[in-house]
């Protein structure tokens, strides 16, 4: 070999594979090395497709990227990542809700299930659910009202309820051959079972369902137990689901999986991949609360692994560790956020320490493997057990103080098996809400108090994780970590305050990094009357997406052509202090709102203690935002999003019984 | 693949490749011979490649193996493109892609002896254009 061979001798493909390895950052750099790798950085379709995923952190399932070129997808995700940019759907969709449906309700990806049926009238859950398709309603045209006539249900009344709704309504028909599109937009499924709480995961086809029975004492025939039972459907036609257990001669249900005493206990269930995740919450017969999480494969009925609440009474005092709520970091990797309360009653004036504790599953040494001489047995044995690695310290609080967490979708490792999307966020990234309800705390005298919605990223909380979440870690490896506590003031810069944002009974407002809620503003009327208008606001995490403002925004500096205003509203005065730019960096004359209506906030978000609060709390400084809103008001009471849509629901003006949401309109933000 | 040839004990012509690489690719197959082959038709190999695309982890023979100079580094992966052995491709790819993270393009340059043709006026636009991408 006369020549010594050398980087730049490498066949393209061959580059392109390098390249594909690396970060945005990285390919920055590639693109100045010279003209040779400029070239190939900047005009190689996969790479182009690489960089795309990687800025809007997303991930393509294989049997997509085998089955689609490189050219159509990354033309897919940028025609996507432009339709969020300003709240203007391509398309509408209306559809009109049944009398009958419940306050229960479930969201992803184009699918709702809401709880429906008549309500059981010594608990009011609902016996039934009605299960709406919106991934297929892009294909249809804009329509202004909408009844939909077609029913799967056996459900008598429903149906004639619906019958009676066709007369008095006036119905448009969709498109050609609307009778086979109605069938996927509602489909009911009438349990005859008290639904506590389901969740779905469309992309298994999977619908989940707890059932709460109540055991009766056989001697004084009072109630003793309530027990937990899981149906496995298919979201589809509510068949038991292929995939699922069968226990107790039952096909897709999983039996017992939790038992409480008599009392009243709240519910949540999730799915990520194999796993079912069960939290409760529990006031007992000697009203002890008792919070637990636990996780069961419903594939195959094993039990994975619990946690509970501690509640411990020494002498004169007692000590508290409570499970307030759980988000998923990794199938294997969750946070609780708890209260730890060493004594109780605490002095008067002495702040509740308020932490996210992050767990990871080990594998359970001492079980023994399934035998196969009495495996019910094995079954019901945990395979993990959870350990602590990490501690997150979050602001404190006066009083105890409802925390709620949300994210979506589940960090899933498996992508969905039927009809897959072709992106879906990376599961190690998104925003989670940390949603802090000061409803009457002790302190308080019943007076309703402020709700705070505290955000922070995965992939913060994630590098900070002394192991890496994503993986299932064994006892010997997790030997010598320590626990890490990540102090407040660390944290806090990573995270931000939002105080605006008003309560909501509708929690599926998290997909990815966006996040909506209705703004209700009041105007006065003609006749001094005052009038509620309501605006959709979007609120976008996306580190990326906000640097690439940030950046767009300092180019338009420089060329002179600002064109953005500070937000001068009363409603964010207390959130944005007035324009010093002697206390503030260079950063601040870029935020405001543009014509668009799009607004970058880069300024810390210092929020007061008064009343709940503990201290002042200031957040934000490394995470700007950004957020807008529609120009128009329109008529909504709840928004639902994911990565193409946001569904606003609207309440009709009836009271009592017949209150509720009337119909929701899906909002296509795609193209 | 050895079916399409024919003749079983006909060489196989090996133009692109010299004696001391292919020392190493025989050396690398024998290593790894007993490793199990992918399944195509598995629905889970999805998975598992998905999974092995992010753990940035290389095993620790592997490590060792391809601790070599510049030159026999890209002969080994011109040799396993040609001979199409996709996990050593894979591993010299991912060396190289280690090689260059976190370095300026400066730094690259010189890693890999290589000459800048941009013009200064070239360089500062593209800089400016990767300080305000916008897409």
């Amino acid at each position: 070999m006369a020549v010594a061979m050398s980087f730049e001798d490498l066949p393209e493909h061959i580059v392109e594979d390098i390249f594909l390895q690396l970060s945005l950052d990285d390919l920055q750099s590639c693109k100045l090395i010279n003209r040779h790798f400029h070239a190939i950085v900047t005009t190689s379709v996969q790479l182009l497709l690489h960089q795309e995923l990687e800025a809007t952190a997303q991930v393509v399932p294989p049997s997509v990227r085998r089955s689609d070129a490189a050219a159509s997808l990354l033309s897919t995700i940028r025609e996507r990542q432009s339709g969020f940019r300003t709240i203007a759907p391509s398309k509408t969709f209306r559809v009109d809700l049944d009398k009958h449906e419940r306050r229960l309700y479930e969201y992803l990806e184009g699918t709702m299930v809401r709880g429906s049926g008549s309500a059981f009238s010594s608990t009011g859950l609902p016996s039934g659910a009605s299960v709406y398709d919106f991934t297929t309603s892009s294909e249809w045209e804009t329509i202004d009202a909408y009844t939909p006539s077609y029913s799967l249900s056996e459900n008598k009344e429903i149906e004639a309820n619906a019958e009676q709704q066709d007369e008095e309504e006036e119905v448009v028909e969709i498109g050609e051959d609307s009778d086979d599109k109605e069938q996927y937009v509602r489909r009911h499924f009438d349990g005859n079972f008290e639904m506590k709480d389901f969740t779905i995961d469309p992309g298994q086809n999977l619908f989940a369902i707890g059932e709460m029975t109540r055991t009766r004492d056989p001697d004084h025939r009072i109630i003793t137990k309530n027990r937990l039972s899981i149906h496995l459907k298919t979201l589809s036609d509510f068949q038991p689901h292929p995939k699922a257990c069968s226990q107790d001669g039952r096909e897709g249900f999983l039996c017992n999986v939790g038992e409480w005493d008599a009392g009243s206990v709240s519910l949540t269930l999730q799915v990520c991949d194999d796993k079912i995740f069960i939290f409760s919450n529990n006031l007992g017969r000697q009203n002890l609360p008792e919070a637990r999480l636990c996780g069961w494969n419903w594939r195959t009925g094993q039990k994975l692994f619990e946690q509970k609440s501690n509640f411990r009474i020494e002498g004169d005092h007692v000590s508290l560790l409570t499970i307030e709520d759980f988000v998923l970091l990794s199938p294997t990797t969750y946070g609780l956020i708890q209260y730890d309360i060493e004594r109780l009653p605490v002095a008067q004036g002495t702040p509740f320490p308020c932490v996210l504790n992050v767990f990871t599953l080990v594998a359970n040494e001492e079980t023994p493997k399934a035998s196969e001489a009495d495996p019910a047995i094995d079954l019901k044995r945990a395979m993990y057990v959870p350990k602590k690695i990490a501690t997150f310290e979050l602001p404190r609080w006066l009083a105890v103080v409802m925390v709620h967490l949300r994210s979506d979708p589940p960090p899933r490792q498996f992508f969905p098996e039927e009809n897959p999307s072709k992106v879906y966020p990376n599961p190690e990234t998104g925003v989670i809400v940390i949603q802090y309800d000061c409803d009457d705390g002790p302190l308080h005298d019943n007076e309703i108090g402020p709700v705070y919605h505290l955000f922070v990223r995965k992939e913060t909380l994630l590098s900070y994780l002394p192991i890496k979440g994503s993986n299932l870690h064994t006892a010997k490896e997790l030997e010598n970590v320590e626990l890490k506590t990540i102090t407040w003031e660390e944290l806090s810069p990573y995270t931000r305050f939002v105080e605006d944002i008003d309560r909501q009974d509708w929690v599926c407002y998290v997909y990815h990094y966006r996040f909506v809620s209705p703004r209700i503003e009041l105007r006065m009327g003609p006749l001094n009357n005052p009038i509620e208008e309501t605006y959709i606001r979007l609120f976008n995490f996306d580190p990326v997406e906000t640097e690439r403002l940030l950046r767009a925004r300092r180019r338009d500096l420089a060329e002179g052509n600002r064109n953005w205003n500070d937000w001068d509203s009363a409603d964010l005065a207390e959130e944005t202090p007035p324009s010093d730019p002697a206390t503030h960096g260079p950063d601040h004359v870029l935020q405001g709102m543009d014509e668009r209506n799009v607004y970058l906030m880069t300024d810390e978000t210092t929020v007061a203690a008064e009343g709940w609060l503990a201290n002042n709390v200031t957040t934000g400084s490394k995470m700007p935002y950004i957020w807008l809103e529609t120009t128009e008001p329109r008529r909504c009471h709840g928004l639902m999003i994911d990565d193409s849509r946001i569904i606003a629901m609207t309440q009709n003006d009836e009271h009592g019984e017949e209150a509720g949401f009337s119909y929701l309109e899906v909002l296509h933000m795609g193209p | 693949m050895m079916e399409d040839i024919g003749d079983v004990n006909a060489p196989i012509p090996l133009p692109n490749v010299t004696s001391n690489v292919l020392k190493k690719v025989l050396e690398y197959c024998d290593y790894h011979k007993s490793d199990p082959l992918p399944v195509a038709s598995d629905p889970s190999a999805d998975v598992a490649e998905e999974a092995r695309r992010r753990t940035s982890e290389v095993g620790e023979w592997d490590a060792k193996f391809i601790q070599v100079d510049q030159e026999m580094l890209f002969e080994i992966i011109l040799a396993a493109n040609y001979l199409d052995i996709k996990p050593l491709l894979d591993l010299g790819c991912r060396t190289v892609a280690t090689m260059i993270k976190g370095k300026s393009p400066e730094e690259i340059r010189k890693l890999f002896h290589i000459k800048n043709d941009f013009t200064p006026e070239e360089e500062a636009q593209i800089r400016r254009e990767n300080e305000w991408a916008e897409e």
